[in-house]
């Protein structure tokens, strides 16, 4: 099952670093990470996609990145209503006849061109993943050069509690996780 | 001037890993950085920004970059004109009377309303980096509740590409990687 966090992070030299040799460490695959600013100054959000089937372990990855200093907070929203969209761009070599063919697809999907030249057209589309691949597929008649993929970013539907500032200062170490608290912290 | 870098890595476990510590090791703040699949299976293309203003240390990233196992090809492309765009999720609540306002300024400026909940919206935005950074600038008049931006990821513009012939024949003939035909081309 995939498993998809939230994570806000400090913005510092070396973060990355922490969070990509634990998944290490302990032999997960990440199968997305994508890393952008906040809505605060000085912290980044990622939104990471780990694929690991037995549900200990996933447990396992989510109290383990909550442990590491440069975290600030952790989210699992694998089975919240949540949105998940990708972003995408396309570079194809079409010749002028096929154009409008290549447009069609385009408003079918929602995408739209970026950059036109000659034989060449480039093509931006955001949607959720499977739609995403679709497009991909509707586009393999053409001469596709190029394929930039983001992985997915993911935000949770209606509201969620905002992070207060004492948990940014508060060290992981220092608080005790009763299981009750766990469970509301991330329901 | 920001350093933008695309890069092809080997799509195995441990490869963000070795990226990563790399830039640790010589205490260089990534700016952004996204991954994803590329065109070709088991290849994963990257875009990396870092902010560094000085030649010789932007050299050195790339050139140790080359240096690792896992990385195909490094392609510097901070000089070359191309398409550099940025991804976002911004949750807001405008409250009742903001909602023709945020309908007004979502469509003027080509974003999407994807969801609403109980008048919490998530509006989804594309775009040149800067037209992301000024739509949020607008959007800060609601309350703003989360906001989630991808890095910025970059694409060669489509006029650089008369060379493209040219290009996969010196990659046939000469052996060399991208960064080198772009040094000799550009």
């Amino acid at each position: 099952m995939k498993q998809t966090l939230i994570t806000l992070v400090e913005n510092k030299p070396g973060v990355l670093n922490r969070i990509s040799s634990l998944f290490r460490r302990r032999n997960f695959n990440i199968e997305s990470l994508v890393v952008g600013h906040s809505e605060t100054d000085g912290v980044s959000r990622m939104t990471i996609v780990a694929n690991e089937p037995n549900a200990t372990k996933r447990g396992y990855i989510y109290f383990s990145l909550l442990k590491l200093v440069n975290v600030i907070a952790v989210k699992d929203v694998s089975s919240l209503p949540c949105v998940a969209r990708e972003f995408i761009l396309i570079k194809l070599n079409t010749s002028p006849e096929q154009l409008n063919e290549v447009n069609s697809v385009v408003k079918k999907y929602g995408a739209r061109i970026v950059d036109m030249g000659n034989e060449t057209v480039i093509i931006e589309a955001t949607d959720e993943e499977h739609i995403i691949n679709e497009l991909i597929d509707g586009l393999m008649p053409f001469k596709i050069t190029e394929i930039m993929r983001t992985g997915k970013i993911a935000m949770r539907r209606g509201r969620t509690h905002k992070v207060s500032s004492d948990k940014i200062n508060a060290a992981p170490d220092d608080i005790e996780w009763k299981p009750e608290q766990i469970s509301a912290y991330q329901n | 001037m920001k350093q933008t870098i695309i890069t092809y890595v080997k799509d195995e476990p441990g490869v963000l890993n070795r990226i990563a510590s790399h830039f640790y090791r010589l205490n260089y703040n990534i700016e952004s950085i996204a991954a994803g699949r590329s065109e070709v299976r088991g290849i994963t293309r990257l875009t990396i920004v870092c902010n560094h203003t000085d030649d010789y240390n932007q050299s050195l990233i790339k050139n140790h970059l080359e240096d690792l196992d896992t990385v195909l090809d490094v392609i510097d492309i901070s000089n070359v004109p191309s398409v550099l765009r940025e991804h976002a999720l911004v949750k807001l609540k405008p409250g009742k009377k903001g909602m023709s306002l945020l309908n007004d300024l979502v469509s003027e400026k080509g974003a999407k309303i994807i969801d609403n909940d109980n008048s919490i919206c998530i509006v989804e935005a594309t775009g040149e980096v800067e037209e992301v950074e000024n739509l949020i600038k607008k959007l800060k008049q609601f309350e703003i509740l989360e906001i989630m931006r991808s890095g910025k990821v970059a694409m060669v513009k489509v006029d650089q590409d008369e060379h493209r012939v040219e290009i996969e024949e010196m990659k046939r003939q000469k052996g060399w990687t991208t960064q080198q035909i772009s040094d000799a081309l550009y």
